[in-house]
């Protein structure tokens, strides 16, 4: 049966329900329950995380995006929450972006913020390869401390234009504030959602940051 | 400071397999001294070995940089022509790049250079990842022809350069990768793009 999906299109959650997988009615597709080889993400009323921390390597991130058609024009924020930082691992929420999860493997892009002190701001490729969970490319890169530490109630948000050029930005209270930009025109198809890393440390413990909202807008190119 | 573009290899780590440029800073990896904590953005041709680097860089980091052997330093004015010295490093580089390379002259510009070889870029990263895999290596290299490769692949290739409004009709089985790329590009050359915050 043909279906039909009209753009533009918005999704918002203050993710209301505890569920482990997210799944918010089936909207969301999950990292391991799809793809297998990955994380899911969690909620409990208000707080969305990470399933659990990663042993790095395989970089698993917890993972889920939206299920649906979402056109190449998209936009996805959330609010942060930090509960626990672990400095001296890396810890990151993560906004994805024309992202497709199928069986085994993981590929689009994400667009990640530290919330240690060595703060940094990446946007990546994930390669989608089936030989190997974990094949990245870097497409830009601020680190060294010089993007802001979040903290919470900070709000992250990343924007992807027709031309594929991929734009990451930080609200510390007082309006977005453009971080980092990029271009690439490798993928066009899938959907924006979130992820979650935190390299499982000394501690071994789950994520210590995660949402406290997410929205986003898909639109035709 | 000044917004500069380089082109410059492909560093691929292991552990987790990551593609970052080299030189420049990554947490995956210590920077060049002199680079730490320069802020970069880049367009690379997929799975290869180079890519373009835009980075506001002083002029301690520009010499850095340009003082590389593998680095090659794109000038600030990108409306001026090349010289003959130029086209001749650009040629060798970009055949060795697997890139198409008779076409550069000292009648083009930098920026017409540069979009070209970017809509180059466009049309074979968008092919590797429809395939999730290299377009090059094994026996293709530049000078296969279209009908030497899998009707798969000779497929994918076309919908990515339909993707971009690319018309591949004139395209026939004894059209080499090196024809096909360079006259898929020159039907969208004219196109802007950016590489981080620059305009090109």
């Amino acid at each position: 049966m043909a279906t039909m999906t009209f753009l533009p299109r918005r999704y918002t959650t203050t993710f209301p329900g505890t569920e482990n997988p997210i799944s918010e009615g089936g909207v969301w597709v999950q990292g391991a329950v799809t793809a297998g080889n990955f994380q899911n993400t969690r909620c409990t009323p208000g707080y969305a995380i990470g399933a659990g921390p990663s042993s790095s390597p395989p970089y698993d991130d917890p993972t889920s995006v939206l299920s649906g058609v979402w056109g190449a024009v998209q936009t996805a924020e959330g609010t942060v929450r930090v509960d626990a930082i672990e400095n001296g691992v890396n810890q990151e929420v993560e906004l994805r972006l024309l992202t497709t999860i199928t069986a085994g493997l993981i590929k689009g892009y994400e667009i990640l913020f530290s919330i240690t002190t060595n703060a940094y701001v990446e946007l990546m490729r994930w390669e989608g390869t089936s030989t190997a969970i974990d094949q990245f490319h870097s497409i830009a890169f601020l680190g060294n401390g010089t993007s802001p530490q979040l903290q919470t109630g900070y709000r992250v948000k990343a924007t992807v234009s027709s031309a594929g050029v991929i734009t990451a930005f930080v609200d510390s209270g007082g309006g977005y504030v453009q971080m980092l930009q990029g271009t690439d025109t490798t993928y066009r198809d899938g959907a924006p959602g979130i992820g979650f890393f935190k390299h499982a440390g000394s501690s071994g413990a789950l994520s210590g940051a995660g949402f406290t909202s997410f929205t986003c807008v898909g639109a035709a190119r | 400071m000044a917004v500069r573009l380089y082109f410059l290899p492909v560093e691929h780590l292991t552990a987790p397999a990551y593609e970052i440029p080299k030189y420049v800073p990554h947490r995956h990896r210590a920077a060049t001294t002199g680079l730490e904590g320069l802020a970069w953005a880049w367009v690379t041709y997929l799975l290869e070995d180079v890519g373009l680097l835009a980075a506001d860089v002083t002029p301690a980091q520009h010499t850095i940089l340009n003082g590389q052997s593998d680095v090659i330093a794109v000038p600030v004015n990108l409306d001026t022509t090349l010289s003959a010295g130029a086209v001749t490093v650009a040629q060798t580089q970009l055949e060795t790049w697997r890139i198409p390379n008779a076409w550069v002259s000292t009648a083009l510009t930098y920026r017409e250079v540069l979009r070209t070889i970017y809509a180059m870029w466009r049309v074979h990263n968008r092919y590797v990842g429809r395939t999730e895999g290299r377009l090059f290596g094994g026996t293709v290299t530049l000078d296969t022809t279209l009908g030497e490769l899998p009707a798969a692949a000779r497929q994918r290739l076309a919908d990515a350069a339909s993707d971009f409004g690319v018309d591949t009709s004139a395209a026939t089985g004894a059209t080499t990768l090196r024809q096909a790329l360079k006259a898929f590009a020159d039907q969208v050359a004219d196109q802007t793009f950016q590489v981080g915050t620059v305009e090109v």
